[in-house]
């Protein structure tokens, strides 16, 4: 328990939860989703937990991996060695350099795949949020700061993206769009960009209530200023932390549709799609073409999520002592 | 609390129109039902009559009403491939989707609930630990994937449980436990977050000094408000369940109607396509109308500020 110590546990309680109270639903509240400024150095809670720096680590290899895959993979992912077909990792018998993690039903190597596969999730998931941010995000500044029929619009708009599956949603958008990488990134923004629009109208809604956004309007800047430089400034953690938990479902919902075949095309490496193929060789005790995939998937995915708690963790004092 | 109700029929039935929209725009972008119905041999006039018939010459507007009107009535036209009524063909695979939709809903609340409560009541120790770490890779393995993993495992290795199909509880058991996986992973963090969040608060401090035994503070004091919010993300996660499923039926060759969605797209049925979104979309809206009532009735604040 870190709470100040001149402030007593009751009191902290009591500030933390007039701060929720104000700001949140309590749907919101529950899943920790609300904003509150960070009290301790980041930097500190970064290097006492070892299994943030560990993750962080992996994801620095795992992000050099991808940037340099042409260097790093030992062959060309998509090139088709018939003579090599199913091929076994390397530690068993029957495997072969330079197939590390085997060969799959053509002869492609599982290993350069699997680095290739990160490549491409790592840049869907990554553009995605950016996409989905960029809409999410002015669209809520926009519903929070012009008020009026923008906000119903918007909100309306939210409401409903809102209450819908979004694995339904990405599914008939992929039906009505047909396959394809830039598409699928696309597809991702439209189905993520509702949880923006409403975390910034929410927090804008509590900024226009303080003083210093008064003297902004008296100092008579433009809305285009005063949104950028005070409520979008303003609101910056709680994006931070909703995109951090964004990344990683972009991924999965990524790997779910490319594995429905539905996703990127089966010329392009994807971690989904490989998962694909392996399904289709496994009864035939092929296991290493479906599982090293899906293990790759979830080490990067795991360490995001590492990422993303201990960002909320560190942001947010509340759920910080929960930990 | 009346006028609550009404303002979320309102806001369900919204959404169940912008849903209609959604797929009449799928109707629309697949192209030119008429090439798809008549013969290549036709004549253009022979295409003329038949466009009218399917009332395709109207303006568009026009066509939406008549696909709401007849989509309402339960009429959403019949299926290319299977030649029978799309709706007739999703709602016969529904029975297995709920089957599997409850089953998984069952294993990940009985197990979520007292895990998550003890690994709360334990913070900072070993199971506390345990439970956060095992979460975690949880919700970051892909439930496809884990549903590979397990054919692997305990059909293709140890030969136990059946692959594929639907039957008796055997075949039940694998599609129902990947697909719980990620839920029991989500659901225990959701449980330990909201116990720790209701323990510190000041009405369980009055219980432990009134001399109540920890138990009756944590499991009658505690977990009772832990799970009133817990409802509505369970609720919400039963209905996304339906959608989410659609990869595990396809992995365990599940007959339900994810998997007959599937085998609509490839074949371009877009008729089933249609019946599937909105019959997925009505039951995750009727689900979610239903957690907002238990909701509200298990809120007594909510039940008399509204």
């Amino acid at each position: 328990m870190r709470t100040d110590e001149n402030m007593s546990m009751n009191q902290h309680n009591e500030f933390a939860s007039a701060l929720y109270a104000e700001e949140a639903p309590s749907k919101a509240r529950f899943l920790g989703l609300c904003y509150i400024p960070a009290k301790r150095p980041f930097l500190h809670s970064f290097l006492g937990n070892k299994l943030v720096l560990i993750a962080c680590l992996l994801l620095l290899v795992i992000a050099c991996c991808a940037v340099f895959a042409p260097w790093v993979a030992p062959v060309d992912p998509l090139e088709q060695t018939l003579k090599a077909r199913l091929r076994p990792p390397v530690w068993n018998k029957d495997g072969t350099r330079p197939y590390y993690l085997g060969t799959d039903s053509l002869g492609r190597d599982v290993l350069s795949n699997n680095i290739y596969g990160l490549r491409v999730s790592m840049a869907v998931g990554f553009l995605s949020v950016c996409l989905s941010l960029l809409i999410g995000v002015s669209l809520g500044l926009l519903a929070g700061h012009a008020r009026g029929v923008w906000e119903t619009i918007i909100m309306r708009a939210v409401d409903v993206q809102l209450s819908l599956p979004i694995i339904m949603l990405a599914l008939c958008f992929m039906v009505i769009f047909g396959q394809g990488l830039y598409k699928m990134i696309i597809v991702l923004a439209i189905t993520g960009w509702a949880e923006y629009a409403r975390t910034v109208r929410s927090m804008v809604l509590s900024i226009r209530e303080k003083e210093y956004l008064e003297s902004a309007y008296a100092l008579g800047l433009g809305p285009i200023t005063i949104m950028v430089k005070y409520l979008l400034i303003n609101s910056i953690t709680p994006i931070l932390i909703l995109s951090a938990v964004q990344v990683p479902r972009m991924i999965m919902l990524e790997a779910s549709l490319s594995f429905l075949g539905l996703g990127v095309p089966v010329t392009t490496p994807s971690l989904g799609l490989a998962i694909a193929r392996g399904y289709d060789v496994l009864f035939s005790g092929s296991w290493w073409v479906s599982i090293f995939p899906g293990v790759a998937l979830m080490i990067l995915v795991s360490c995001i999520n590492i990422f993303a708690d201990w960002l909320r963790d560190a942001l947010e004092p509340r759920s910080r002592e929960q930990v | 609390m009346g006028l609550y109700l009404i303002r979320r029929f309102y806001q369900a039935f919204i959404v169940f129109l912008v849903v209609t929209l959604i797929v009449f725009f799928i109707l629309h972008i697949s192209g030119d039902p008429v090439q798809l119905l008549m013969p290549e041999t036709a004549t253009p006039d022979q295409v003329e009559a038949m466009r009218r018939s399917l009332g395709l010459d109207k303006p568009l507007m026009v066509q939406y009403g008549l696909f709401l009107k007849n989509a309402i009535q339960g009429n959403m036209g019949m299926s290319f491939y299977h030649g029978q009524p799309a709706l007739k063909l999703v709602l016969e695979r529904l029975p297995a989707s709920l089957e599997l939709v409850v089953a998984t809903m069952f294993i990940s609340l009985v197990l979520a609930v007292p895990i998550g409560v003890i690994a709360a009541s334990r913070r900072g120790k070993f199971i506390d630990r345990i439970s956060l770490l095992g979460s975690l890779v949880g919700i970051s393995a892909p439930p496809f994937w884990i549903g590979i993993a397990c054919i692997l495992v305990f059909s293709v290795e140890l030969q136990w449980l059946p692959s594929s199909g639907r039957g008796d509880w055997a075949h039940l058991i694998l599609p129902a436990g990947s697909l719980a996986f990620y839920r029991l992973a989500l659901f225990i963090r959701l449980i330990r977050a909201g116990m720790l969040d209701v323990l510190t608060q000041d009405f369980i401090r009055t219980a432990r000094s009134k001399g109540l035994s920890e138990r009756v503070v944590v499991y009658k004091h505690a977990l009772k408000n832990t799970l009133i919010p817990f409802v509505t993300i369970a609720g919400m996660q039963m209905g996304s369940l339906l959608a989410g499923a659609v990869v595990t039926e396809l992995v365990f060759a599940w007959p339900g109607m994810g998997r007959l969605f599937l085998q609509s797209i490839n074949k371009m049925d877009f008729p089933v396509i249609i019946a599937w979104s909105l019959v997925t979309a009505t039951i995750f809206l009727l689900v979610n109308l239903a957690v907002d009532i238990i909701y509200v009735w298990l809120d007594p604040r909510i039940r008399h500020e509204r």
